[in-house]
């Protein structure tokens, strides 16, 4: 060994674990973000969620912070790798080595690895997608469009994220190579952060803080909305979570440097809570984005249970198997034709209950909204007897589809709530005056007790005589037919379902193409007025929104917005599971990097404890203590930095999650509790991960310093 | 060999400044043996770390022969500390994953100046400090003082013109502590090594010909062995110590 290159090679040789953990990382990420994007350019994921639809930008979202996740964590694992290796940095510096000669040898490794790393990442996530394709194929959903095929475009992001690291980890390099205080650098492992000393009141003001900025974050928007009449601008409304992340800063910094065991325990733990006061900075810091990494894998690790969750209950609750509907001037499916395609299916229909209802014009209230440039837009609301229309259904016609037995007094309406006898958002009951569009004659009418029925939710019901006056001279333009049917075997009716709803949107004209936020009222009022109407399929696509496109229709956007998506239950769903089956996949990816880059920091961060406690515990060994009372103050010190951020994180994003469910329709539904139940299984799951995790790292800090 | 002039080192921790060298002067001849005493926060380590070019000076000059070291560059600086200086640590700072031998070979490595000779140079080296046997060891294997007899000769393995040690006994129990200065010794009679060593430690300092105790930052006395026996040379520095207690 006679050149500095050997002696490099030796060493590196020697702390293979240290390049091992650094590459491991940088792989991991490309690995997982090579597969993702390969799985997202795939046909099955582009028709379920297209370009430009919500759920596109959703899990566009939550994957840039699981990108952001990835960053993080090589980030971090890159910090260790220059930690661990300034001690033989310090060394060959103080014995004459020049910083050319260093940045040499620190460059060819970190070439070999951030190439090597990023290159073997981007090769085995294709591979890697595919195997999680045909697993999900295998257990889940397996149908003609899960065809998965690799483009080039699926590399670009991969392709940047190599980019990243490389700058990054040259970057850390170069700072690491440019310090000039070799007695630091010598030094640098056994360097403690102090910390200002920490109040006892931090960690209530911290929860007081968390609960407040959590709360008037979420309500705050809305109480200006409606009681100041104000669309506050983003950036106003983002201010009032701001108290809830000093909160969490405040929380994460008064158990790290106090604990919560209050003075009765102070001698109980005295080595472990000096020893986190004085590394106080760098462990909240870091334990804040793990407590943000946390929340966000489980947003991602929520959605597809919550929404699975609670849309199967609800499709279980139906009370009919099949239900479509369709405007009087279309040429759909009548019972013969349905009949028919039944038997072809070997499908026996047991019932059939079809009931026109009139689409008539109602009074009500609505926005003039007025600019106000960077404040926002303030509004005031002013009557219309005519501003929008509603779909209404004679209390004979009402009682024959649902097998409700009402009786309505005349001039009464009565709106229908769901069945649980929410969602009066769809369904305000404060119609007065209901208009006939063909004859603009007008029926006055006052609110009748709601009706609960979630398959016609949004629709009104009047009594027989006054639906007969008010419907008279209607077209078939304002006109719909309504059918309910059963059939005898639902669950075997897939191919039946299929092939009814690929004949009902053929054989819908594009006009009826609309998105359910469409009002063929306002629409009229809107041509009468020579304005356009803003859901028009032509201010749809302008506005950068997809339109209903038959060619879309297996979406998850047309199957969810659709104004005459078809309800039949086993199609429903047998497609839910299709779509969700994706969103779960996605979801489970971005969890899987969002919760890595948790595990990595975590790791990292307790490696960093073992370092700079070395010293420490050699000195209490000296005084007498024992192994078992060594252990126990490691074990707190890194339990804090695991299962704080898990505890708190956890909290919040359940928090959160509730906030979003009960304030939807100021409530929670059996479904929504069914859903939640089914996130404390997620938690539980991952939770158990979280520990084995912590107790490897236990293990392997434990080995450093020899307890 | 070595001329400091008029040091100044201050240190700045919150507003507070902390002056740590006010003034220090002193010089260390070729093949001399002197050592640096002085009480806890009297300057000794941030003296030793200046000549060493680890931390920059305030204000003062230090030489080495002729060469202004504040005025290198830092590849100069770097090529004076390889070729013309050697270190010796509190700490040891071996490399662990490097044997006993590497180690010592490692300024010459890192010089790129290892030939045939310097490989023997470094076997001597091991014969002379008694570790010949743990040649092939790792630090991991070996005891405390053999960590510092395998620094001392790592400090020598480039022909150094001055071996800087920072308390070379701290962590040592009292036969590897005499195990060491014996190092230094006979790297001093064998070798003509010139040395300038920070201890707090009474009895290795009178091994050395010339003892500088500082104070507060500056030079409070300066003692010379002459023709005194070691013994009493330590007498005379306890005496020293004890005055400057009383003071």
């Amino acid at each position: 060994m006679r050149t500095f290159s050997q002696v490099y090679a030796v060493l590196r040789r020697k702390s293979i674990g240290q390049y091992a953990l650094l590459t491991g990382c940088i792989f991991f990420s490309a690995l997982l973000m090579t597969a993702y994007t390969c799985m997202m350019r795939s046909p099955t994921i582009l028709t379920v969620l297209p370009e430009g639809g919500d759920s596109r930008k959703q899990v566009m979202m939550i994957f840039v912070l699981a990108v952001i996740g990835c960053a993080v964590f090589t980030t971090y694992a890159a910090g260790l790798f220059f930690r661990q290796k300034s001690r033989e940095t310090g060394v060959f510096l103080a014995l004459g080595a020049s910083r050319k000669q260093l940045r040499s040898e620190l460059w060819k490794d970190l070439a070999v690895i951030s190439l090597g790393a990023c290159a073997a990442g981007a090769i085995l996530g294709g591979p890697l997608a595919w195997l999680i394709w045909t697993l999900f194929r295998l257990f889940l959903v397996d149908s003609q469009q899960m065809a998965l095929s690799f483009t080039p475009q699926s590399y670009l992001l991969p392709l940047a994220f190599a980019a990243y690291v490389i700058v990054m980890l040259f970057f850390l390099c170069a700072c690491f190579i440019r310090r000039t205080n070799i007695i630091d650098i010598v030094q640098e492992s056994h360097r403690s952060e102090p910390i200002r000393a920490v109040k006892r009141w931090y960690g209530p003001v911290g929860i007081v803080l968390l609960v407040i900025g959590g709360a008037g974050g979420y309500l705050m928007p809305s109480f200006f909305i409606r009681f100041l009449h104000w669309y506050a601008p983003a950036v106003v409304s983002g201010i009032f979570y701001l108290p809830a992340l000093i909160g969490i800063y405040m929380i994460l910094l008064h158990t790290v440097v106090n604990g919560w065991h209050g003075k009765r325990q102070k001698y109980k733990n005295i080595i472990s809570v000096s020893q986190m006061r004085f590394q106080g900075r760098q462990t909240v810091r870091n334990m804040l984005v793990m407590t943000l990494l946390i929340a966000g894998a489980y947003f991602a690790s929520f959605y597809a249970p919550i929404l699975s969750t609670n849309s199967t209950y609800g499709i279980d609750q139906r009370p009919v198997d099949f239900a479509y509907h369709w405007r009087n001037d279309q040429s759909l499916p009548q019972q013969s034709e349905v009949e028919e395609l039944a038997a072809a299916y070997h499908v026996t229909i047991t019932s059939w209950t079809q009931q026109t209802a009139a689409y008539l014009g109602t009074d009500g209230t609505y926005s003039v909204e007025k600019e106000n440039g960077a404040l926002g837009t303030t509004y005031s609301t002013e009557y219309a007897e005519l501003l929008d229309g509603a779909c209404f259904f004679s209390e004979s016609a009402w009682n024959a589809l649902t097998g409700q037995e009402i009786d309505l007094a005349p001039s009464t309406c009565a709106n229908v709530l769901d069945d649980d006898g929410g969602s009066n958002y769809l369904s305000g009951g404060d119609v007065t005056i209901v208009t006939n569009m063909v004859t603009r004659k007008q029926l006055h009418v006052t609110p009748a007790e709601p009706l609960r029925y979630t398959m016609l939710l949004g629709s009104y019901v009047l009594d027989d005589s006054d639906y007969a006056v008010i419907s008279a001279g209607l077209t078939d333009l304002w006109q719909e037919t309504h059918v309910f049917f059963n059939v005898s075997d639902a669950d075997s009716s897939y191919s039946f379902a299929k092939a009814l709803f690929n004949e009902i949107v053929d054989r819908s004209d594009l006009e009826v193409m609309q998105l359910d936020a469409y009002d063929l009222v306002s629409a009229t009022l809107a041509a009468e007025a020579g304005q356009s109407y803003t859901y028009s399929r032509e201010n749809v696509a302008a506005s950068g929104f997809p339109v209903i496109d038959p060619a879309d229709r297996n979406s998850s956007d047309f199957r969810s917005y659709w104004l005459y998506m078809p309800q039949f239950r086993v199609l429903d769903k047998s497609d839910f599971v299709t779509t969700m089956a994706v969103f779960l996949m996605l979801f489970v990816f971005i969890a899987l990097i969002c919760f890595a880059a948790v595990f990595v920091i975590a790791y990292t961060r307790c490696i960093t404890i073992a370092l700079t406690s070395r010293q420490v515990y050699d000195d209490l060994r000296h005084l007498g203590a024992p192994k078992a009372y060594l252990f126990q103050s490691i074990k707190k010190q890194l339990t804090r930095v695991f299962f704080v951020p898990a505890l708190v994180g956890t909290s919040l994003i359940f928090a959160f999650y509730s906030m979003i469910l009960y304030f939807n329709d100021n409530r929670f539904t059996a479904g929504e509790f069914a859903g939640m139940a089914a996130c404390v299984i997620v938690v539980a799951v991952l939770s158990a991960v979280l520990y084995a995790i912590y107790r490897l790292t236990r293990r392997d800090v434990c080995r450093r310093l020899g307890i | 060999m070595l001329t400091v002039k008029d040091l100044h080192k201050s240190y700045q921790v919150g507003n507070a400044t902390y002056e740590v060298l006010k003034g220090v002067s002193l010089t260390v001849d070729e093949g001399a043996f002197v050592a640096v005493m002085g009480p806890s926060g009297s300057g000794k380590t941030t003296l030793l770390n200046c000549i060493s070019c680890y931390i920059p000076a305030d204000h003062g000059s230090i030489l080495l022969g002729d060469t202004e070291l504040a005025r290198l560059d830092e590849d100069t600086l770097a090529m004076v500390r390889n070729r013309k200086l050697g270190f010796v640590f509190q700490e040891f700072l071996l490399l662990d994953g490097l044997t006993v031998r590497e180690n010592i070979l490692l300024p010459a490595i890192i010089g790129g100046t290892v030939s045939e000779a310097t490989e023997n140079r470094a076997d001597q080296l091991c014969d002379v400090f008694g570790i010949a046997a743990i040649r092939d060891k790792y630090p991991a294997e070996i005891s405390g003082g053999e960590k510092q007899r395998t620094a001392v000769a790592r400090a020598l393995i480039n022909h150094p013109l001055l071996i800087l040690a920072d308390e070379p006994t701290g962590n040592l129990d009292s036969k590897s502590s005499r195990a060491v200065i014996r190092s230094f010794e006979q790297a001093k009679a064998a070798l003509g090594a010139t040395i300038f060593m920070v201890t707090h430690d009474s009895f290795a300092a009178s091994f050395c010909d010339r003892v500088v105790i500082l104070r507060d930052g500056v030079v409070w006395q300066a003692l010379d062995r002459g023709t005194l026996g070691r013994s009493a040379f330590q007498d005379l520095l306890l005496d020293a110590i004890r005055e400057m207690g009383k003071e």
